[in-house]
């Protein structure tokens, strides 16, 4: 990268960084295990910069093989105990941090209870407001598989009693009237 | 009971991450790494995604002007005997042979897996890349690009690959290439020397350019002067870890190595797969660094080659595997 790279770079990462650390941790079910994927995405993501057209998808798709990569190594080693969400109260800087500490650890757990595949496909179509079509092209499956596997995640989700609990009439009220 | 449904699920994750911030250090970072890695990493002659002459150059550039002494070994020698001058010249020469007498695989595409790791971080994928060289027009496409390259769209079905000119030599230029050893030499001389001038004046632009940007006077960036060995041993090497040579050519640059002074050969060596292999390396004076290559020493065939720089910071790029096919692969990504 020369010096004028490096700086569209920064401009990227400062736009597009909070939005891609939030589906990172989406992604991976885990606070930790997000940052990690987040760092290692944009690390992959500069060594191509000079010939990426779109970054937001190639970082999506960059992303999507890192958190692939993390699995696999964890299936590999010996299992991890994160203990970062058991004490997550939230980020200070945030507005909204009481109701996000109290519901990521149930959100994240509940995801975590899905495939990987299920988890990226609910997280990139209802999270990242991508197309089935689109979700289909970063997956490298068909749009079908997308459809159904979607269905089938959602059903799972809805039998969690946990997430359920933490859905307020405040979620419903104002995805309802939106 | 509370209803879970998409748009409430959407509302949900927005709620649940929506006061995590990226720490603003993570792109400064991921420059870092990337520099430090372009400056490690050895570029070879096959790197169907890169403009290979160029960066091939700018890596001698940039890691020259050192004289550190070399601490780290990069893959170790499993029990072997370090062999220098006549005897490191007869293992050369017993590479040449068994290089002669492998027969080039058939078959035009080479699909060739590779594993890249810097000071022990993976720089490629886990499971490695895998690169399609077409040994008839040159071309290289790396899956792993292919399938970032169609992010967001339809990835490219078996068959409509389209690839790149120029990146790679074609086995036609591989067999119209000198394969008498003083000729060769002359030709990888030669072929280094017009690289580092392109390099020069790729790094002369971007002085220029940042000058300008930044509107005030730099000192003008300073190009260290190689060795006429420094540079046929980094161009051989480099020209040994193309797969499509003929026997003939691979055989030939063997024996251009073995003119080389300060050549080091050590047999019964592993690559850092555990791979049996005999490791060639030497040290380079003007950078500081040691370019180490593991080959096989029943076909000649480079299993493995790694840069040992100043201060032990190591770059790795091993051979995962490498096969021929007539026909042309599909993406390993496409489910």
């Amino acid at each position: 990268m020369n010096k004028a790279q490096e700086r569209a770079f920064e401009q990227f990462v400062a736009q597009a960084g909070d939005g891609l650390l939030r589906l990172a941790t989406l992604l991976t079910s885990d606070r930790g295990l997000g940052e990690d994927a987040y760092q290692e995405t944009l690390h992959r993501l500069a060594g191509r910069w000079p010939r990426v057209d779109n970054p937001g998808a190639y970082s999506r798709k960059i992303l999507h093989n890192v958190v692939i990569d993390q699995a696999r190594k964890q299936q590999r080693g010996p299992a991890e105990v994160h203990l970062v969400d058991a004490h997550d109260d939230g980020d200070p800087r945030g507005l909204d941090r009481h109701a996000a500490a109290e519901i990521r650890p149930v959100l994240l757990d509940a995801l975590g209870a899905l495939t990987p595949q299920q988890r990226a496909i609910v997280v990139l179509r209802y999270f990242d407001d991508r197309s089935e079509q689109e979700t289909a092209g970063l997956l490298g499956v068909s749009a079908g598989t997308v459809k159904s596997t979607a269905s089938r995640a959602m059903a799972r989700l809805r039998q969690q009693p946990a997430l359920l609990s933490v859905i307020s009439e405040d979620d419903e009220r104002k995805v309802r009237y939106a | 009971m509370p209803d879970l449904d998409e748009d409430v699920l959407r509302h949900l994750m927005v709620r649940a991450t929506a006061d995590l911030a990226a720490p603003p250090a993570a792109a400064s970072r991921a420059i870092r790494r990337e520099r430090r890695h372009r400056v490690q990493t050895r570029v070879t002659a096959v790197a169907g995604t890169a403009a290979a002459a160029g960066v091939a150059a700018g890596v001698l550039v940039a890691t020259a002007g050192s004289s550190h002494p070399v601490s780290g070994t990069g893959p170790v020698a499993a029990g072997g005997s370090t062999i220098q001058l006549t005897a490191a010249q007869r293992t050369l020469f017993g590479l040449s042979a068994a290089a002669a007498a492998t027969p080039r695989p058939a078959g035009r595409y080479v699909v060739m897996t590779e594993q890249t790791t810097s000071n022990g971080d993976s720089a490629s994928e886990a499971g490695g890349e895998t690169t399609v060289i077409d040994t008839l027009t040159g071309g290289g496409v790396t899956y792993q690009d292919i399938s970032l390259a169609h992010a967001g769209g339809t990835p490219a079905p078996p068959g409509t690959l389209t690839f790149p000119k120029g990146t790679s030599p074609t086995s036609a230029q591989l067999d119209a290439t000198t394969t008498v050893p003083a000729a060769l030499r002359q030709l990888l001389l030669k072929q280094a020397e017009g690289q580092i001038a392109q390099a020069e004046q790729m790094e002369l632009q971007k002085w220029q350019l940042e000058e300008k940007e930044l509107g005030k006077t730099l000192p003008k960036p300073k190009q260290p002067q190689e060795t006429d060995d420094n540079l046929v041993f980094s161009q051989a090497t480099t020209w040994l870890w193309t797969p499509n040579l003929s026997p003939q050519l691979r055989s030939a640059l063997y024996k251009a190595l073995a003119a080389i002074p300060g050549v080091t050969v050590k047999t019964g060596a592993a690559d850092s797969s555990g791979r049996p292999a005999t490791e060639i390396s030497r040290h380079d004076t003007t950078s500081g660094a040691t370019v180490e290559t593991f080959e096989d020493p029943a076909t000649g065939v480079t299993l493995e080659t790694s840069d040992v720089g100043p201060g032990s910071a190591l770059s790795e790029d091993l051979y995962k595997k490498i096969s021929y096919t007539s026909t042309l692969p599909g993406d390993p990504y496409k489910k």
